[in-house]
């Protein structure tokens, strides 16, 4: 049953055994899993049925770290949550999301990755992620490549080291939640959807060891509460810490934030295009189908994508990271422009230095320096030199295509406790404060992206596939870097109450009744779309949460 | 003979770029050449809403994109789309200087996906190196349209034949139709409240109709 709640009558008291806010991925999920049982659900969503200005105003707020999107644009707030924001092509006008397993090294705490650890290994989450993907319609569940490819003309490209790798994402569609899912939610007897319904506080006893109700308000409506044996907040990475700072009633910091960990360890998967690889002939376009775009094979639609192997990421000490061959043609000239000046400027530069030199009847001072850069950047002087003499046959190369690949990286970011969300000081139309992110990408992150590129390029190069130009070079995170609606870690899992903000059953450190779902969670997040650890840790709890209350 | 035009209701507008992505993602779109969805710079107005637009080309009566193009490659169809006829088009650019919308671009590279996929791209022009060096930009999503029609279909009403950004705008505030029928819902629309259309005094006489807040 679905209720606007707009139309109840003000200081409606309600009362259930389950409260789950947010009917998002992870909301809609869990709901479903109690359909049936003895339990009375009662799932309450900002929104209605399509996204409105008003309702999605209140995630309005501020960034002042490194550029990510509004906030407001960066998470929907209506029936299906983030789910209206999967929007990968697979054809046919139907939409969805990346999916794939963490890998079992990311669950682990590695020596070199600052905080990292879950509180436990992917071999306890396998069957959660075994009935997500049949949530998802994502089945068969293996992501062996070998599973995954049809004919010679999608096989996987052959390396002639281990240290790269190709592996499989899914497409889960979000048309499964949006028509299938939240209608059954909707229908099911047991369990109560209130609609343009905000959570305004949670209360606790006293102590602040017990949550006993939420207050709820409505936009130019009414406000209520709901009290119930169990909640379960499933409002993703940024609301979630943000509603738990605001309510501070008893405590001040925020409800269990007594070590100030709450809306710490903001972490996105950076995305963006970080080298061009040129194939050594244009036939390797034609056989390397499982990498250009999702495709249908066993019913599901399906990429490779290229990542680091295990042994690599241990012995170089780097963060997960993963590479999609996006298929481009350019015109000869733009890629020489884009390639050749930050290859060549050093070269170039130290050419003329010489050359003026010479000209001088000397030598310039630092010959060896000068000498090593002409070495190192003689594709560069011969372009230069190959513009200068010949203009009116570069006007005839400037048409010429070439078939390329652009690698857009999507990489793990390191768990860093000063990227987080703060309550901004301005307020909503609720009075309550705003969230203000502070999104900071560190060395570390970027150091690890710079030498995964180049793995790929000697792996690339080594094996006689082409040549692999890698443009990202800098020090400090670059402007372009951006995420994907990824909104991870702000709640995070951890056994000690210093280093997380729920326990490994997802129960908020302190209080004996509150939950939290959602990639919020995560201690770390991988290079793989949230969506279906997402998925997997929603049956976990629904699974914990039956035990508990039966 | 249908006239066919849009009302962006912006009273109902999140900014979420849901209608950019979707036109990015299936029509391989290379970077730069996108629909723009524009945020007010401030905050939030009185009612505590955030403000965006949401723009691509205009489809107008009086195009001068088309007035302005040399080879005749642009040109606008009975029903009021304006389109490019790619293998004509040569890249010169003066129709990009002319639109006042800034709703053309020039593909400077192309993205190519595996072969047999993109059933919306293909049929909808050039495809793979041959669109590199030329004009590109809105309509409409002719071919859907074009096919929804043979089919039967009502675009604006019926899914299938409606362009992309419209059927999949989360908040339901882009409306396709018809303007030529009175019983449309783009014709109540803009019957029934007020409507802007942007830079009506370039005569270029669009056919999107905004509702302000």
């Amino acid at each position: 049953m679905i209720i606007d709640a707009r139309s109840l009558p003000s200081r409606k008291e309600i009362e259930t055994d389950i409260c789950i806010v947010g009917a998002g991925t992870a909301g809609i999920t869990l709901a479903r899993e109690f359909i049936g049982t003895g339990f009375r659900v009662c799932l309450l969503e900002s929104g209605g049925q399509k996204a409105d200005p008003g309702t999605q105003s209140l995630a309005w707020g501020e960034n002042v770290g490194h550029p990510y999107f509004s906030l407001d644009t960066a998470y929907a707030r209506f029936f299906g949550g983030s789910t209206n924001r999967w929007m990968i092509d697979t054809g046919g006008y139907r939409l969805g999301a990346r999916m794939r397993p963490f890998d079992p090294i990311d669950f682990e705490e590695r020596d070199w990755v600052p905080y990292s650890g879950w509180p436990f290994g992917k071999t306890h989450l396998d069957p959660f992620y075994g009935r997500a993907q049949r949530i998802l319609n994502i089945e068969p569940t293996s992501f062996n490549i070998s599973d995954w490819e049809e004919n010679n003309a999608s096989k996987h490209l052959a390396f002639t080291d281990d240290r790269v790798e190709t592996v499989i994402f899914k497409v889960g569609l979000r048309d499964y939640f949006l028509k299938t899912y939240l209608p059954e939610v909707s229908a099911a007897p047991n369990v109560t959807t209130f609609q343009y319904s905000n959570v305004t506080n949670i209360e606790t006893e006293k102590s602040g060891g017990n949550v006993t109700r939420l207050q709820v308000a409505c936009l130019n409506g009414p406000v209520f509460s709901v009290s119930a044996r169990l909640f379960i907040l499933a409002t993703g990475g940024i609301e979630t810490p943000r509603l738990l700072l605001a309510s501070n009633d008893t405590q001040k910091e925020g409800l269990g934030n007594y070590y100030d960990v709450v809306g710490r360890f903001f972490m996105e998967h950076m995305h963006f295009v970080t080298g061009i690889f040129v194939p050594s002939v244009p036939e390797l376009f034609k056989s390397t189908g499982l990498y250009n775009h999702f495709h249908d094979v066993n019913g599901v639609s399906i990429v490779g994508k290229l990542a680091l192997g295990e042994t690599v990421l241990r012995g170089e000490k780097l963060l997960n990271y993963v590479a999609e061959l996006v298929p481009r043609i350019m015109l000869h000239s733009s890629l020489s422009e884009m390639l050749y000046p930050s290859i060549a400027s050093e070269g170039v530069q130290s050419f003329r230095a010489v050359g003026s030199a010479v000209r001088r009847g000397g030598l310039p001072g630092d010959t060896g320096r000068h000498v090593k850069n002409m070495l190192t950047g003689i594709d560069g002087i011969a372009v230069t030199a190959y513009r200068n003499m010949k203009r009116k046959s570069l006007r005839t190369l400037s048409k010429k295509k070439v078939k390329t690949f652009w690698l857009a990286s999507m990489s793990e970011q390191s768990p860093n406790p000063e990227s987080r969300i703060t309550l901004s000081a301005e307020r909503d139309n609720f009075g309550r404060n705003r969230a203000k992110l502070d999104w900071r990408l560190g060395s570390i992150d970027i150091q690890s992206v710079i030498r995964s590129q180049e793995i790929l390029k000697e792996t690339i190069e080594r094996s006689g596939l082409g040549k692999l130009y890698v443009q990202f070079r800098e020090d400090s995170p670059p402007q372009m870097v951006t995420g994907g609606w990824h909104q991870m870690g702000t709640t995070r899992m951890h056994a000690d109450p210093k280093y997380g903000v729920v326990d490994q059953n997802c129960r908020v450190h302190g209080i004996s009744n509150l939950y939290i779902l959602g990639p919020s969670l995560f201690p770390t997040g991988g290079y793989a779309n949230p969506s279906l650890t997402t998925v997997a840790l929603a049956v976990r709890l629904a699974d914990y949460v039956k035990n508990l209350l039966s | 003979m249908h006239r066919w035009g849009m009302v962006i209701d912006l009273r109902k507008c999140v900014g979420c770029s849901t209608c950019k992505e979707v036109c990015d993602q299936s029509y391989a779109k290379p970077p730069g050449v996108s629909r723009h969805v524009i945020e007010k710079e401030k905050e939030s107005d009185s009612q505590g809403e955030r403000f965006f637009l949401t723009m691509a080309c205009m489809h107008c009566e009086n195009p001068p994109c088309r007035d302005t193009c040399p080879t005749g490659a642009t040109y606008k169809r009975l029903d009021g789309i304006v389109e490019i006829k790619e293998n004509v088009c040569i890249g010169c650019g003066t129709c990009i200087v002319s639109c006042p919308y800034h709703a053309r671009s020039i593909c400077s590279e192309d993205v190519m996906f595996g072969e047999g996929r993109f059933s919306i791209r293909e049929g909808s022009g050039k495809s793979g190196a041959a669109r590199i060096g030329i004009c590109t930009k809105c309509n409409f999503c002719s071919q859907i349209i074009d096919a929804g029609l043979q089919k039967g279909l009502k675009p604006g009403e019926d899914a299938e034949a409606t362009p992309l950004c419209v059927r999949f705008c989360i908040s339901g505030s882009l409306i396709f139709g018809d303007l030529d029928d009175k019983g449309s819902a783009v014709s109540r629309l803009i019957q029934e409240n007020k409507t802007t259309r942007l830079l009506e005094e370039a005569g270029t006489n669009p056919n999107i109709y905004y509702i302000l807040k």
